[in-house]
């Protein structure tokens, strides 16, 4: 596999390891892969928030619109005159088709904003795999036999309230619960509806890494295998600072509801614009990820050991 | 401990009660039927820190190398359905970490450029740790190095990968991993001499 390096070669390994080999990580890395995993935005909970917030928008417009007709009603210029406004309308329009620059510039970049979110509605993987996950979500858990079934069962508080997919628990939803054996932590998923273990989602039992004694077993939990192994006493804490926010990476955007809903351009009447109340986005309480209570601390022989 | 090194990891013992499962994710192949969150859970146990000690040599910061590693696996978790080959799931980890970790370098070049200088604060424990890590002449020299280069020599004398590996995790060509292995020794040249 490796040529030889020549006495530089080992030297630099050597160096290397020796700098590197005493980094230890924090003991939390898999609980906070789990909630950034769960936190993933679904597409039916973002649709949810947009039909939460369609009927405001529509009742906006509307009371936009009966300003306009009530501010035109109230137009104290004489009848004549406003129906002689309104037949010069078509030929307005003609004027402003016999001109194109009064027009294309608009249509244009009307056409290049749909094109940009109709790209990026079909281009976007992780809304292509939210939509598969909330199609799929939505048959796994109406035979309770949730494939991921990170959703929290009536054992454990919280949930995903827009019920959406990935994260939905149906009556076979699971939850995670844990309890030590000897030294290893044990993590069991317990069926949702009741407190007896989901014999089609609790796998056997399978060990990760060399185990310090034979009493010691593992049970398989809903994120897979949750290996016991050698406590580690002392583990460092999560790290606060650093220039790398996890909101920098465009692809773990844990927000869950589109916080900037579709405007429309504000239409305003000829004469008397109406005050139109503030119109809040709509919030959706994102989705709770479960209480994970056991984290497991990968050690460099393959064992674990909880953090 | 190696990044999984197919070669490296069958010298390491492992425990009887080890299944044959178990040690497929401890070579970084995981199988097809497994679903993402317990291959996550699994290349977890097994690489996770071997990554983050790789992600730490590229970046110098641990924290930042704990987010990288983070941001991969929960990267491939999201696109655990769409991998093709679940075989190479380690490798697609490993690409994943060193383009994050290129990533993480070009972001923090722009903000060093643009951001006020802060008012010194008090050493923590973990910016001892950092200094104890930033100490050293062979990371301050691979500091130095171009980022390609310096990704090379990490990957190959440290993660022990092989020249197609490593074409694979930078996404270059085979010649291209040993000319900048052949140009980052030299560069490091001067300061192995010096530690040995």
């Amino acid at each position: 596999m490796m040529e030889p390096d020549g006495k530089y070669g080992e030297e630099l390994r050597r160096a290397l390891s020796a700098v590197a080999d005493p980094l230890v990580p924090a003991g939390d890395g898999l609980n906070r892969i789990r909630e950034r995993a769960a936190g993933r935005p679904s597409v039916l909970a973002w649709l949810s928030a947009y039909a939460t917030y369609l009927p405001g928008l529509l009742f906006t417009q509307f009371r936009v619109a009966g300003s306009w007709i009530a501010a035109t009603a109230a137009d104290p210029s004489p009848i004549t005159d406003r129906i002689r406004a309104m037949r010069q309308w078509p030929r307005r329009g003609l004027g402003m088709l016999r001109e194109p620059s009064a027009w294309l510039r608009p249509t244009l970049a009307a056409a290049g904003a749909l094109a940009i979110v109709l790209l990026a509605t079909l281009l976007v993987p992780r809304l292509r795999y939210s939509v598969e996950v909330a199609l799929d979500g939505g048959t796994s858990t109406v035979g309770g036999n949730s494939a991921v079934g990170l959703g929290p069962g009536p054992g454990g508080p919280g949930g995903n309230p827009a019920g959406s997919g990935r994260h939905q628990t149906g009556p076979g939803g699971q939850s995670l619960t844990t309890s030590a054996t000897g030294v290893g932590t044990t993590t069991r998923c317990t069926g949702g509806s009741g407190s007896k273990p989901n014999p089609q989602s609790s796998g056997p039992i399978v060990p990760i890494g060399p185990q310090p004694g034979p009493s010691e077993t593992a049970t398989e939990e809903v994120w897979g295998v949750l290996p016991p192994g050698t406590s580690q006493p002392g583990t460092p804490g999560r790290c606060s600072t650093g220039g790398y926010s996890p909101s920098s990476s465009p692809t773990i955007n844990t927000s869950s509801t589109p916080t900037s809903a579709p405007t429309t351009p504000p239409t305003t009447p000829p004469t008397t614009p109406p005050t139109t109340p503030p119109t809040t986005p709509p919030t959706s309480t994102p989705p709770t990820t479960p209480t994970i209570q056991t984290s497991v601390t990968p050690t460099d022989d393959g064992s674990a050991s909880p953090g | 401990m190696t990044a999984g090194e197919p070669d490296a990891s069958a010298t390491r013992p492992i425990h009887v009660i080890e299944t044959l499962v178990a040690s497929d994710a401890a070579l970084g192949s995981v199988p097809a039927e497994w679903d993402a969150d317990r291959a996550v859970t699994a290349l977890y146990s097994s690489h996770y820190r071997a990554l983050v000690r790789l992600s730490a040599l590229l970046v110098r910061d641990v924290c930042t190398a704990e987010e990288v590693v983070q941001d991969s696996f929960v990267a491939m978790h999201a696109s655990w359905r769409r991998l093709r080959d679940t075989e190479k799931a380690l490798s697609y980890l490993r690409q994943s970490v060193v383009n994050r970790s290129r990533s993480v370098l070009r972001h923090r070049v722009v903000v060093d450029k643009n951001a006020p200088k802060p008012p010194p604060l008090a050493p923590s424990a973990e910016q001892g740790a950092i200094s104890q890590f930033e100490r050293s002449a062979v990371v301050s020299a691979l500091r130095n190095l171009p980022s390609r280069q310096r990704e090379a020599i990490v990957l190959r004398y440290y993660a022990d990968l092989s020249e197609a590996q490593i074409a694979s995790a930078m996404g270059i060509s085979r010649g291209a991993v040993k000319s900048h292995t052949a140009r980052g020794m030299s560069a490091l040249r001067i300061v192995l001499e010096l530690e040995v």
